[in-house]
């Protein structure tokens, strides 16, 4: 293999023997570096080109979702993985608003989870890396229609507090149920949805990961009262969550979010053909979801004038 | 409620203008024999009493009889008779009637039902009445005291659940950690192993070509290659130093497990009471190690440890307090602080300190903290019942518990405890 082009990875725990494991596991494929000390990690992102860093929770001098938050500012090419034995939502909570983490990990890990899933980490970070690079295939920037929003939730205050907290003239749509938001996805140049985690008893999860296979670069807000960890950690790791936003919303919080939201969505709409293949969220996993993620995308595709991005 | 109509005796009564014989007639009669006097009726309605007292002293005045018995009834009758309405509670009549009623008892008490004549009522009856009454609440009083008494038991069960809960999500997380790790090494270790073994293969392969008298000089120079290649990139060394290493964590994750399970065993320590020559720098160790889940990126702990002489308590006890201690000195900090942990032996105790560096607290809640139900934290997150078991636990171990505290600077708790217990400290503990 050659050594050059191997990518690397930084990993951050307080607990030495797990970076030890982790050293002697992924040392034949990567670059491995690795730390008990945040501030060293932050030097290291600071001076070398690292693909993905992969951070622990609780640690005595700084958490891993502040790690990873400053992580994003100092190398946001670098891929951000939470891999923590806690399950405490508000870190989790902090991990995606903060950190726009791509994946939260459970300890204790198997060996076939933590190599799939940093394989492809290290395949999104050459993604991300090419689009930055402005490789060849990139197109230009569409002269498309501006990004509409789409919010699903019945809630009279999402719906009061959604208009102002938006940029003046952006289009804004409100569905209540599954069914008029397919309809409205369908038909409008839609960028960033802005959903309940459960609308009309619909489980929003299978929507959004629908959408994000077929169409990723629409960008996704939570916005919720439901205070629950294994829905997040789901909502990160199937949907590719860009903000979780508990209710009651605050309005600086929910503005600040959108805009980054539509800028997201425009960087990875500008980014064309090359973000799609390396985005792709976990695929369904069970055959329930696997056919409802299905249909969905059927109906999306029948009814969406615009080709998907994706192929398919 | 019973009312004064449960009183009610059926009695003779006398006209106002019946004459004195006759109302002597009556009283004599045995019906009255319970009576200490006769109602007077005008219209049904009670106008006086004659009492048997004053038939008395009229008959055995000299020349009374003569002088008296034909006048009529109602120039002798006591004009203000004590009347009680029927449907008066008899708790309400009781002093009513006591107070009017003289010494000694002459009369009895006359009851009405809206001003009209229903009967008489005599005083042992009512007295009967109200010690009934009395008796019966007594009854309840106990009933509710034990009631009460049982739900103090289930409160403090319910608070040494929680902390035993706490307990083992804190040893839970700590054992995650190791059993982890230990088992990814061990995953590791096999992969490793696959790798030796195919090195030992090539070797053993290597021998045979050797001893194969027409073997192949080109497949030769090919093994010869791949294991000096292995030589030179020292992959054996690697592979022993990685299994080295392993191994070695592994077998350190395995007494890490046996020091938290250990511990835990310790820290309860349910099969004894008191117990003799305890350590208490061993208890703080333990309730540590048990709360190292919340001190970890919260706190950082200084600790002081005096030499101690052996001390006689309730560990498991202790440890309950020392946790209890902890936890809230972790609640108190605001972003990360330092919780100092100091242990001495003076004047014949043991005192245990236990300072904190977070947001304090006025001393309107330092006056209220040992009392039960007193809690800051949110409605369904305390029970308000932690520090006053505290409390309890260390004055049945004959030692106090007291405090300091000053807003934004932080708060020390300091628990003495003799050295030798004074009282029974298994009968009144809690546990």
């Amino acid at each position: 293999m050659n050594l050059a082009s191997r990518p690397t990875v930084l990993f951050v725990d307080d607990e030495e023997r797990i970076l030890r494991t982790l050293v002697i596991l992924f040392r034949p494929h990567f670059e491995v570096l690795s730390t008990t000390d945040p501030q060293e990690a932050l030097l290291w992102l600071s001076t070398r080109d690292v693909h993905v860093l992969v951070s622990d929770q609780r640690m005595p001098l700084m958490s891993g979702s502040e790690l990873l938050a400053r992580a994003r500012e100092i190398s946001p090419v670098t891929v951000r993985i939470l891999l923590t034995g806690y399950s405490d939502l508000d870190a989790a909570i902090e991990a995606v608003n903060g950190g726009e983490i791509w994946r939260y990990l459970n300890k204790p890990w198997t060996i076939e989870t933590i190599q799939a899933t940093l394989r492809d980490a290290a395949v999104v970070a050459s993604a991300q890396r090419a689009v930055l690079a402005g490789g060849g295939s990139v197109r230009e920037p569409r002269r498309a229609a501006p990004a509409e929003v789409l919010l699903i939730d019945g809630d009279p205050e999402s719906r009061a507090a959604l208009p102002a907290a938006l940029p003046a003239g952006t289009v804004v749509h409100q569905a209540d149920s599954l069914t008029q938001a397919i309809e409205i996805l369908g038909r409008r140049p839609v960028g960033v949805v802005v959903t309940e985690v459960s609308v009309g008893g619909d489980d929003m999860t299978h929507l959004l990961r629908s959408l994000k296979q077929r169409y990723p670069d629409v960008v996704g807000i939570v916005v919720t009262s439901l205070r629950d960890t294994p829905r997040l950690i789901r909502l990160i790791n199937q949907t590719q969550v860009f903000r979780y936003l508990p209710k009651p919303l605050r309005q600086g919080m929910l503005s600040r979010a959108l805009e980054a939201a539509l800028a997201r969505h425009e960087e990875l709409r500008n980014a064309g053909n090359l973000v799609p293949a390396t985005l792709r969220v976990d695929d369904a996993a069970t055959e329930v979801e696997r056919t409802l993620s299905q249909r969905i995308g059927d109906y999306l595709g029948r009814l969406r004038g615009r080709q998907p991005t994706l192929g398919a | 409620m019973s009312t004064v109509a449960e009183l009610v005796r059926e009695c003779p009564v006398l006209m106002p203008d019946e004459c004195i014989s006759r109302a002597a007639e009556v009283m004599l009669d045995p019906v009255c024999d319970s009576f200490l006097s006769l109602p007077v009726l005008d219209d049904g309605r009670p106008v006086g009493v004659v009492t048997r007292h004053s038939l008395q002293q009229i008959y055995l005045s000299r020349f009374g009889r003569d002088l008296h018995a034909r006048k009529p009834v109602g120039e002798f009758m006591r004009r203000a008779p004590i009347l009680v309405d029927a449907m008066m509670p008899v708790e309400e009549a009781s002093p009513r009637i006591t107070t009017r009623i003289g010494f000694p008892i002459r009369e009895d008490f006359i009851v009405t039902r809206d001003g009209i004549y229903t009967g008489v009522g005599v005083v042992v009856d009512l007295l009967k009445a109200m010690e009934q009454r009395v008796a019966r609440r007594n009854e309840e009083i106990a009933s509710a005291y034990r009631q009460l008494k049982e739900s103090q038991m289930h409160l403090v069960q319910s608070e040494k659940m929680a902390s035993l809960g706490q307990m083992v999500a804190g040893v839970a997380h700590e054992l995650n950690t190791p059993l982890g790790y230990v088992r990814n090494n061990l995953e590791l270790i096999a992969s490793l192993a696959t790798s030796m073994r195919d090195m030992a293969d090539t070797n053993r392969d290597f021998l045979r070509l050797l001893d194969t008298p027409d073997a192949d000089a080109e497949v030769i120079a090919g093994f010869v290659a791949r294991l000096r290649d292995e030589a030179e990139r020292g992959e054996a060394a690697i592979l022993l130093g990685d299994l080295g290493q392993l191994l070695e964590d592994t077998l350190f994750g395995c007494s890490q497990i046996s020091e938290l399970v250990g511990s835990l065993k310790d820290f309860s320590r349910l099969d004894r009471a008191a117990s003799e020559d305890v350590d208490i720098n061993d208890c703080v160790t333990a309730a540590l190690l048990i709360a190292r889940h919340v001190l970890k990126d919260k706190a950082e702990v200084i600790r002081d440890n005096g030499v101690l002489p052996p001390l006689t308590c309730v560990p498991s006890q202790i440890n309950q307090v020392l946790l209890n201690m902890l936890t809230n000195a972790v609640h108190a900090i605001e972003g990360r602080g330092r919780i100092l942990v100091r242990t001495r032996h003076e004047n014949g105790s043991v005192t245990i300190s236990i300072q904190d560096n977070g947001k304090g607290m006025p001393r309107e809640v330092v006056e209220k903290i040992f009392d039960p139900f007193f809690t800051t934290k949110p409605a369904g997150q305390g029970t308000g019942l932690g520090l006053p078991i505290c409390y309890r636990i260390v004055q049945d171990h004959g030692g106090s518990i007291r405090v300091a505290s000053e807003p934004g600077k932080g708060t020390r708790f300091l628990i003495s405890l003799p050295l030798s217990l004074g009282g029974d400290t298994s009968s009144g503990s809690p546990s």
